[in-house]
């Protein structure tokens, strides 16, 4: 552990990440991680300070948990993942004697409870809908191809499905037909159904103290599930004021005053920003990587500043670059996903290892050789990273990743 | 070389130190997340031309910067150079951490690096080792058909190779390969295709005038299989050696005779020109000729005298420079006198006229990349033969079937007119029917067994044969399913035969896989077996056993057939088990100091050895004769101990452990 600064939370970090903790480690507050039994002799001979707890929904023995870390003298709990979100509202409520932490911190783990607050806000969003079967479904796509119009026969337009609690692309389904309807799964429900809103869909991620946004990032996203970097090109950073202005609004609808929070909005043609949804945790999809790469400061360290309370203004301000302007370059990643069935090993392709933009890979050869068939934009094999000067040099390399099959 | 293409190493170079600052930097725990990004940089550095260069000058430091940290690759000292193969030729992060394990191995060796686990001269002996065992690798153009498969990864591994080769000297692997060829050959195996490549690519080192007994045996094994003798080598093809010999006066042609024999009973290799010198003296001598060419002894020359038209007929059919090795099978036969057993000569006159069916012809035919010939029915004969003459030299290639391997050994010890039966069904019904507690058990109704699918590098006789038994092997498992008990108790007698004794110990418990009464097991394995506790009797046919094998650092890898030939004293007044393991290699290091020897122990060629107690330390069933046993109470319990401590600080570690309570 870094030498630890004073007057300095003593902080939590909910699940377990390497690199978090590795990044946590580094840095100059005083930290311990809770997360299951199963890494509990790897945290033991690294001497990774560790308190075991297996994160199932809420239940009696959660005030547990509270005890054991204020005993501890835990002041701040960060989540990592989406099911440790409501554990750190919970744990957060207690703690630093706020109340509303906990249902504040439900609003980000039910997606219609969520669309629910910020369209009461006044936050422009999709069409939604609740789903308990199919039926809900097919009235909804019905519905909204209505309202949209559509004569008998016309193709329809699409909605999505999401369930309501699980992080990013994760069970997010596309429909457009009734097969599409049929090859639901009785457990996916009840889910949340939205409109399809046309157009440039990115992500941000804001790191908040004190309600105040202290760095905006925006993403985007060349080929949703795919590719995204950072920072965006200059098309989109067009956008800031508007997405800032978004981004304060969506702040003080959601009442935060601490943490990091990754919202999703679409632009549509007409240029109106819809907002689509928010997690108020670390974002997946390696935007963390991505940033650091692209601005040089480490965004989990950021997460644990901006999440204590006792952070100075100084600090803050000494932490983080200006957006932007800052950046280094374009750090862009691109999510492989096997194109055969059968693979047996992995095999960069020669023209991605010799591009001047080609950093690194994570890929791994699975245990499996059987590839599983991909379920929405879920479960991919690896990333590959670029960093280069060039926005649109940049996309037409992430777009052209869609070519290669990177196993054999 | 490309100016461009340097730079591109320079700069892979350059992330490659930064990486490494970075993965020196952080704490062990997070060491995994740098160790993926290197191994990568490894990858593309191997795969440019300078790359292995670059790759060296910070090879010095990957074990300090935690390179190996974690993983399988983190102890040097408990490094195997015989995996270093399947490493190099396996996945891209398996050649990427091998390689720069054997970087960093070479910067130990060199002094350029220190590890507390291992010296220079051991980091020098492993990579030695590894090279002498991968010479296709270092000398790639030893084989067309590594040649088809070379990748540019493979380049970059060829490269690497090079590299520690230059570095080391290569006296030292050419010491290895020569070493390495002569321990296997001692052995005596029937396939040899991988001794003769090693070889080969021993002879390129070799270019270079060469003194001292490392020499003199390289040179040895290359004139067994290139040409033994002057006039051999000096014939620019087999036609020209074949004329040359029609110019020999008859003193001469003895002596050629002479040379031939005496280089392949000396290494076990024999040579194409040996087909073409046996043929010319089938024209031309009488049997004394065969005799000399074949090298027989006593026995050998009984034989012939007493079979003299089957041997020519066999010498007939098989005689063909690409099946020369079974001249060996052919004289280790004769001189094995097994011809004398009454169904041999009628069985092996039958199997010279049998029509074998066309798709275990084509199967056959594979062998010699379907060359029109030899035929089928020639090869097959070679493979009859080999096998008759050498029934520990049968091996299971790469396929997990030691259960079929070590029965066609034993049946060519125990019951070669029985192997003959199986063969002819097999070549020429393309099916094997055995019986089971009195019901038919027919191959071709069966499910597949153990194996999918065969790996071919095989004698004729198992491609031929192991399909079959492997099915009927499996379906006898089947039938013995549910009786909560080790099935080879019931299968081992009927699979092989009779004289497999019906007594049958196990120290695992069927149902929990613990292991259950080890002194009393052990006590009965001595006195069934160790001549000092049974009443000194002999083993009159040897019977299967199952070993528990274990890894040079003890660890267990399966469980593994074997069989046990014979326990003796041996000239050194030490008692030790004699045994036949089907797994291609008897020399092997089991851990614990338990290494099996396959020669001067007085081993005969293809067994392995043990002293009684080590071998002991890894059986855990055996068959026993249950009216020939010594006193269990005459065992020393100090013995039992020792045995019991080394099983269970290797195999049975983490086993459950129940010894019954003694009434005593």
């Amino acid at each position: 552990m870094a030498e630890i600064a004073p007057n300095t939370s003593y902080v939590a970090v909910l699940g377990w990440s390497l690199r978090a903790i590795e990044a946590i480690d580094r840095f100059n507050r005083k930290y311990i991680v809770v997360a299951p039994s199963w890494a509990e002799e790897y945290a033991k001979d690294n001497a990774i300070p560790y308190i075991p707890w297996e994160f199932e929904r809420l239940n009696d023995r959660s005030v547990e948990l509270y005890e054991r870390l204020a005993e501890e003298g835990v002041e701040v709990a960060v989540p990592l993942y989406e099911e440790t979100v409501e554990w750190a509202g919970a744990i957060n409520a207690r703690l630093q004697n706020k109340p509303r932490l906990f249902p504040q911190s439900l609003l980000f783990r039910d997606k219609s409870l969520m669309k629910r607050r910020a369209q009461l806000a006044g936050i422009r969003v999709g069409v939604f809908e609740e789903a308990h079967d199919r039926d809900d479904v097919r009235r909804f796509l019905l519905r909204v191809n209505k309202a949209l119009l559509k004569l008998d026969g016309d193709p329809n337009d699409p909605i999505h499905m999401k369930p309501f609690d699980k992080a990013g692309t994760y069970g997010h389904r596309v429909i457009k037909t009734n097969e599409d309807i049929d090859a639901i799964s009785d457990d996916e429900f009840p889910c949340l159904l939205e409109s399809h809103l046309d157009g440039k869909e990115f992500a941000c991620e804001v790191f908040i103290h004190d309600g105040k946004i202290r760095f905006l990032n925006i993403s985007e996203y060349v080929h949703l599930g795919y590719s995204v970097f950072i920072p965006a090109s200059p098309g989109l950073e067009e956008w800031r004021p508007q997405i800032r202005k978004a981004v304060e609004h969506l702040i003080q609808a959601f009442e935060i005053e601490h943490g990091l929070i990754h919202p999703e909005f679409f632009i549509t043609h007409d240029g109106n920003l819809h907002f689509g949804e928010v997690a108020y945790r670390v974002p997946g999809g390696n935007a963390f990587e991505l940033i650091e790469r692209a601005y040089g400061f480490n965004a989990y360290q950021a997460h644990v500043l901006v999440s204590d309370p006792k952070a100075t203004e100084q600090e803050i301000q000494n932490f983080f670059p200006r957006e932007v302007v800052d950046a280094k370059g374009f750090a862009g990643c691109f999510l492989v996903y096997p194109k055969q069935r059968v693979i047996s090993d992995i095999d960069m392709p020669e023209a991605v290892e010799n591009d001047p933009y080609y950093e690194k890979h994570d890929l791994f050869m699975p245990a499996n050789p059987k590839v599983a068939e991909r379920v929405a934009f879920g479960n991919h094999y690896g990333t590959v990273y670029f960093f280069g000067d060039d926005p649109d040099r940049m996309r037409e390399l992430l777009l052209k990743q869609e070519e290669y099959d990177f196993y054999r | 070389m490309s100016g461009t293409g340097h730079d591109k190493a320079e700069r892979l170079a350059a992330q490659l130190a930064e990486e490494l600052d970075r993965l020196e930097a952080v704490k062990p725990f997070a060491k995994l997340n740098y160790q993926g990004h290197i191994c990568d940089l490894t990858l593309r550095l191997l795969k440019e031309p300078q790359g292995v260069q670059w790759l060296y000058e910070q090879a010095a430091r990957f074990d300090r910067a935690g390179v190996f940290y974690g993983g399988d690759w983190a102890h040097p000292a408990l490094l195997q150079p015989a995996l270093v193969s399947a490493s190099v030729r396996g996945p891209a992060l398996s050649v990427a951490i091998e390689s720069l394990s054997e970087l960093r191995l070479l910067a130990i060796a060199t002094g350029e690096a220190v590890n507390d686990e291992i010296t220079p001269d051991g980091a020098r002996a492993f990579l030695e080792d590894a090279l002498a065992r991968n010479l296709d690798l270092l000398f790639p153009q030893s084989s067309e058909v590594a040649r088809a498969e070379r990748t540019p990864l493979l380049e970059g591994v060829h490269r690497l190779f090079r590299f520690i080769a230059d570095r080391l000297g290569t006296q030292g692997i050419l010491e290895s390969t020569v070493n390495e060829a002569t321990r296997i050959l001692r052995q005596r195996p029937i396939l040899v295709h991988h001794v003769r490549e090693m070889i080969d690519a021993a002879v390129q080192a070799l270019a270079g005038p060469g003194s001292g007994a490392v020499y003199e045996q390289a040179r040895r094994l290359t004139n067994a299989v290139h040409g033994p003798s002057a006039l051999s080598r000096s014939a620019a093809s087999l036609e020209h050696y074949r004329e040359a010999l029609v110019e020999l006066d008859a003193g001469a042609l003895a002596a050629e005779a002479q040379t031939f024999a005496h280089s392949m009973h000396e290494t076990g290799l024999v040579s194409p020109q040996h087909a073409v010198l046996l043929e010319h003296i089938l024209a031309k001598n009488g049997d004394e000729g065969i005799a000399r060419v074949l090298g027989l002894d006593s026995v050998g020359r009984d034989s012939l005298d007493a079979y003299s038209e089957l041997v020519r007929r066999l010498i007939g059919r098989i005689t063909h420079p690409l099946l020369a090795q079974s001249i060996y099978g052919l004289a280790c036969m004769l001189n094995r006198g097994v011809l004398f057993f009454p169904p041999l000569a009628p069985g092996l006159w039958r199997l010279t006229r049998l029509q074998i069916k066309a798709e275990v012809a084509a199967i056959l035919q594979r062998l010699v990349d379907d060359s029109p010939t030899p035929s089928a029915n020639a090869l097959l004969l070679a493979g009859t033969v080999s096998v008759l003459g050498q029934p520990l030299g049968v091996g299971q290639g790469d396929n997990p079937t030691c259960q079929s391997a070590r029965a066609i050994s034993l049946w060519s010890q125990c019951d070669p007119g029985f192997l003959l039966e199986l063969i002819t069904w097999a070549a020429r019904d393309n099916e094997v029917d055995m019986h089971f507690e009195g019901q038919l058990l027919r191959s071709t109704e069966l499910q597949t067994g153990g194996v999918a699918e065969l790996h071919t590098e095989l004698d004729p006789v198992s491609l031929v044969l192991v399909p079959h038994l492997d099915r009927i092997y499996w379906e006898m498992g089947r039938r013995i399913a549910g009786r909560g008990e080790d099935g080879h108790k019931w299968i081992n007698p009927e699979f092989h035969g009779w004289w497999v004794q019906r007594g049958f110990a196990t120290v695992i418990q069927y149902s929990s896989g613990d292991v259950i009464d080890f002194e009393g097991f052990m006590r009965l394995f001595y006195i069934s077996y160790h001549p000092a506790y049974n009443g000194a009797r002999q083993l009159i046919y040897a019977q299967p056993a199952g070993i528990a094998a274990t890894d040079k650092n003890a660890q267990f890898i399966g469980w593994h057939a074997v069989s046990i030939q014979r326990v003796t004293v041996d000239q050194d007044g030490e008692v030790r088990v004699y045994f036949y393991n089907p797994n291609n290699d008897g020399g092997q290091d089991w851990g614990q100091g338990i290494v099996t020897s396959t020669a001067g122990h007085g081993e005969f060629p293809g067994e392995s050895s043990l002293p009684f107690k080590q071998f002991a330390a890894r059986i855990y069933v055996f068959h026993y004769n249950t009216r020939e046993l010594g006193d269990p109470a005459a065992v020393p319990a100090a013995i039992l101990s020792e045995i019991a401590a080394l099983a269970r600080a290797s195999w049975a570690r983490g086993v459950g452990w129940h010894e019954l309570v003694s009434s005593r």
